[in-house]
């Protein structure tokens, strides 16, 4: 299972994040984000996979993969999708792609945090009405790929 | 024997509005002025005194070709659509900060020209969806 499956999985059984991102649909995208989503008060999170560093040792190729994940909150408001970057990030402190165990919804309290905030920053889309509000992150992530 | 043009100037709206063809309604908004949060605009609109249910022609921009545009990203694919609009009178005090209001949809509004004679007024309205 890839990275982005798991974290999904995970994801839509996160009671913040369906509070946060809404329950049928529940607006976390792989992009591009589909079409007709954001309206007021519709919250979405949207993210792709920037790069993959994969692991190597003497044997070849290893089964790790550090990714790096952009990952979009968008908001009417700021206020609101800086909440939801928080509640996000708190989701994130709670996962670990490189356990079985852990990954065995719902997630457990993780023995390793495998998961790194790498940045933070605030934008806009100002084209659209209403202008989204944007907090974007990027994620360091450590994944098993035979997991 | 009176040599103006004032009378065929200002019959030039009378006789576009008696042609029936002013279906549209405008109301023009503005910002609320409220803030929220850390100091954002609350994002509601109020009526503008005075510019409320204006009749008005909603036309698109061209009538050759689309020019509505749907931009694909990586993130979003981003569709455009623009409108050419005539008010039915002189309203100089419609500006870009507002918006309008048309037949149920908020439209940004780009740009605004009342005309030199004081008869009609043209916006250029815009509306971005992702």
């Amino acid at each position: 299972m890839t990275a982005e499956m798991k974290l999904y999985t995970l994801a839509q059984q996160n009671s913040t994040l369906i509070a946060d991102l809404g329950n049928n649909p529940f607006r976390w995208f792989d992009v591009p984000m589909p079409q007709n989503q954001w309206r007021p008060g519709s919250t979405c999170l949207r993210f792709w996979r920037v790069s993959t560093v994969l692991g190597y040792n003497q044997s070849g190729l290893m089964n790790l993969e550090q990714i790096l994940y952009q990952f979009e909150v968008l908001a009417q408001f700021l206020e609101t999708a800086r909440a939801v970057a928080t509640d996000f990030t708190t989701f994130m402190g709670g996962v670990d792609l490189c356990s079985a165990q852990q990954f065995g919804s719902p997630q457990t309290q993780p023995n390793q945090y495998p998961c790194f905030l790498r940045n933070r920053r605030e934008t806009a889309d100002f084209n659209l009405q209403p202008v989204a509000q944007i907090v974007a992150m990027d994620w360091r992530v450590y994944n098993r790929t035979d997991l | 024997m009176y040599q103006g043009l004032h009378y065929d100037i200002t019959a030039v709206m009378q006789e576009a509005l008696a042609t029936g063809l002013f279906v549209s309604t405008v109301t023009i908004q503005e910002p609320d002025g409220v803030l929220v949060g850390s100091g954002q605009p609350s994002g509601n609109w109020v009526d503008v005194a005075g510019l409320v249910n204006i009749t008005a022609i909603n036309a698109p921009i061209s009538d050759s070709k689309i020019l509505a545009d749907e931009m694909k990203t990586l993130e979003e694919t981003m569709a455009v659509n623009l409108r050419h609009v005539l008010l039915d009178g002189y309203y100089p005090q419609i500006a870009p900060y507002q918006r309008a209001f048309m037949d149920g949809v908020g439209w940004d509004i780009i740009g605004a020209e009342a005309d030199s004679q004081s008869q009609m007024t043209r916006l250029h309205l815009k509306l971005a969806t992702i």
